[in-house]
């Protein structure tokens, strides 16, 4: 899995041995992501205005980009104090659940018509994740982490401010799928659904 | 002008880098202590009727100094008082220990060990990793808190104290050795909003959580 994230990295920068024509070009951007857990909603659940993302892209044609997304994002959950009950004892306190995602992908979108003001876009990233879990309970805390494989299908809409000026934002909804699990906190292919405020910088050289 | 949108980008990703928050505030994590109790499963409870128990005066487990082995003062004062209430509404009758009493009750600080063992989410697995547990003989019973060479809890756990609670079974000795039935867990006290209030708490909901110890 680490190989196939080193892999998505590098991957981009070799398969686009020049910048096209494209009217985007080469663009970078940060955004700042929003996500809802889709699955394992008992250890996290709450929606999570904490991520964010590192976007990268280069212009094949006049319809086609490739590129990469670095995402990272952290999602909570409470678990209210009550008491868990055992054969030969019982345990009262509440949890303050963490899990830390990361991401890697290989990303590349379709762009409906790239030279208007207005781009909308779908896209498909596939890579690897990695998730740190954590509970919290009083001072004490258990933690595990998971890789896993990243699907991402995702659409949304790229803005030029103008044709001679090199900024952009962007708004996008995505869905991540991922193989990530962990046996200490029963956590299986942790899903969720997001959208992404993005600001961008369009035809770098 | 290259360089200043390089700049303001940086600056925009380490803000959003920054407002992520990986952990809960302290506070909100200590405001109530953990309780985790313990015991032998087959004990009837019901059988005992007697208990002794020093009043103002606990044990104190202390790696940093192994020589101050009680406590005395407001804390212990409230500890005992919290117990000898709770065990006297159960119905248990508190005697002198020379008065042939079914039950110990053992109460003590353990300062930088760790006690609570795994703990799991959403799941209660119990295990032990030093000290007396319920089920574990004491090599023999020689009186209450602190002096004789109390447990040698294994892990270490830096800046902590827990207030350990025992039951011991006095009546029924097997080959001069006493059994532990019931213990408890409250902590963290060092890091506690409120240590008098939530040991009160605590102690009250260690015997809620085992409505076993009954008459």
């Amino acid at each position: 899995m680490k190989r196939l994230f080193l892999l998505t990295l590098f991957l981009p920068v070799a398969w686009c041995q020049a910048q096209s024509d494209s009217p985007l070009g080469r663009y970078i951007g940060v955004s700042w992501n929003m996500n809802k857990p889709l699955s394992n909603s008992a250890f996290v659940s709450d929606f999570s205005t904490q991520g964010l993302q590192f976007i990268y892209r280069e212009g094949i044609n006049e319809h086609f980009s490739v590129g990469a997304d670095l995402n990272y994002a952290v999602y909570k959950g409470y678990t209210p104090r009550k008491t868990y009950y055992g054969d030969s004892g019982a345990l009262t306190t509440d949890y303050f659940n963490y899990v830390q995602s990361f991401g890697l992908t290989l990303t590349g979108d379709y762009l409906f018509s790239s030279d208007k003001k207005l781009v909308p876009f779908a896209g498909l990233g596939i890579g690897a994740a990695f998730a740190d879990f954590k509970t919290y309970y009083n001072i004490y805390s258990k933690t595990d982490s998971s890789w896993g494989l990243l699907v991402r299908p995702q659409a949304g809409v790229i803005y030029r401010f103008g044709r001679s000026n090199n900024w952009g934002i962007s708004a996008a909804a995505y869905l991540d799928y991922t193989t990530i699990k962990s046996s200490d906190f029963d956590f299986n292919n942790f899903n969720s659904a997001g959208i992404r405020l993005a600001l961008l910088f369009l035809n770098v050289e | 002008m290259r360089k200043a949108r390089i700049t303001f980008f940086w600056s925009v990703l380490t803000l959003l880098a920054v407002g992520c928050s990986t952990q809960p505030e302290m506070v909100d994590r200590v405001r109530d202590m953990i309780v985790q109790t313990n015991y032998v499963n087959t004990t009837n409870f019901a059988s005992y009727a007697t208990y002794a128990m020093p009043m103002d005066t606990i044990g104190h487990v202390f790696n940093q100094d192994p020589n101050d082995t009680l406590i005395v003062g407001d804390y212990a004062k409230l500890v005992t008082a919290t117990l000898k209430t709770t065990m006297d509404q159960i119905g248990y009758t508190q005697v002198a220990k020379n008065q042939s009493p079914d039950l110990a009750l053992n109460a003590y600080v353990v300062e930088d060990y760790s006690v609570f063992q795994s703990v799991g989410y959403s799941n209660f697995y119990g295990g032990y990793g030093g000290g007396y547990y319920p089920g574990y003989y004491y090599p023999g019973y020689y009186g209450y808190g602190g002096y004789y060479g109390y447990p040698f809890y294994q892990s270490y756990s830096v800046n902590t104290a827990t207030l350990v609670l025992e039951l011991v079974d006095l009546k029924n000795k097997s080959n001069n050795k006493v059994l532990i039935v019931w213990n408890a867990y409250a902590g963290d006290l060092l890091t506690s909003v409120d240590t008098f209030g939530k040991t009160t708490e605590a102690i009250q909901q260690a015997f809620k959580q085992s409505p076993y110890i009954k008459k």
